[in-house]
């Protein structure tokens, strides 16, 4: 059989279609386990959250779940977050204390894919239960 | 080269063109409607000023009950205020009824300057105006409470 170029063209725009979205599928795969990303995230949103926790009004309690285990940190009013793999440096971010209530807050929390938030009475307490 | 084959280089050389134009603006799209990098600064204020505003151990005033967006006068000093912020990479100034009150004055005073400097090393800076009711031992009025955050760059 022999092919004439509108045949040749027709495979080569298949073969060019097929690739694209190959290309396409594997880049966003990537992007979405970019271990440093969630780490950034998660170190952000989770300070932010303590600081937003300390303004409720009324009694509150978050449980935050992760995608994943991770070792934090809470030490010098900072969240720090690594995931053990491989050469991670692990990514922080500040939150703002607020010394005049109660606050238990625990310097570190191993291998946990989700903390609880609460903020009642007896102040803020953050723990993986 | 006969003539047929001078004319498919010619077009192949023009699809291989289409080809990488195709390509580039795949990867243009996506450059510019991708988000890869987190950015939480106006949130990060707005938590600060929130703070300020609705919580009880900060300004707020309280009796049986919370009253957000009333500013207890008594609450109105460096030392509810230092409490209030701990953090070592912030400076805030606070302006009620032309009182001054800071916290971190000397980090405020030295970093007032290099306010919007990108990057690590950098600061940013924001300022916000609250229309808030005063309450002054028995008294209530209304006035403006202004705050001015100065936060080191992460």
């Amino acid at each position: 059989m022999e092919w004439n170029n509108k045949q040749v063209l027709y495979v080569v725009y298949l073969v060019l279609i097929v690739f694209i979205i190959i290309s396409l599928i594997n880049w966003v795969n990537t992007k979405s386990k970019n271990l440093d990303y969630s780490q950034e995230y998660y170190a952000r949103d989770l300070a932010l959250l303590i600081d937003s926790s300390y303004s409720s009004v009324g009694d509150l309690e978050i449980k935050y779940k992760m995608n994943d285990d991770f070792n934090l940190n809470f030490e010098n009013n900072k969240v720090s977050i690594k995931k053990l793999e491989g050469l991670n440096e692990g990514n922080s971010f500040y939150f703002t204390k607020n010394e005049i209530q109660a606050n238990s807050i625990p310097e570190r929390l191993d291998q946990i894919n989700q903390i609880v938030i609460r903020n009642k009475e007896d102040g803020l307490v953050i723990s993986d239960e | 080269m006969n003539k047929k084959g001078v004319s498919d280089v010619i077009l192949w050389t023009y699809r291989l063109l289409i080809l990488l134009v195709v390509f580039f603006s795949i990867g243009f799209i996506i450059s510019q409607y991708g988000v890869f990098d987190v950015d939480t600064k106006d949130l990060e204020f707005n938590v600060l000023f929130n703070r300020a505003i609705y919580s009880k151990n900060c300004l707020s005033y309280e009796d049986e009950r919370v009253y957000p967006g009333i500013i207890d006068m008594d609450k109105f000093n460096e030392i509810v205020l230092k409490n209030c912020f701990k953090n070592d990479n912030q400076g805030i100034k606070f302006s009620l009824e032309g009182k001054e009150l800071f916290v971190n004055k000397d980090f405020y005073e030295s970093n007032i300057f290099l306010c919007n400097i990108p990057g690590k090393g950098g600061f940013k800076c924001k300022s916000k105006q609250f229309f808030v009711l005063i309450k002054d031992k028995d008294s209530v009025k209304s006035g403006f409470l202004n705050i001015k955050v100065v936060k080191k760059n992460e």
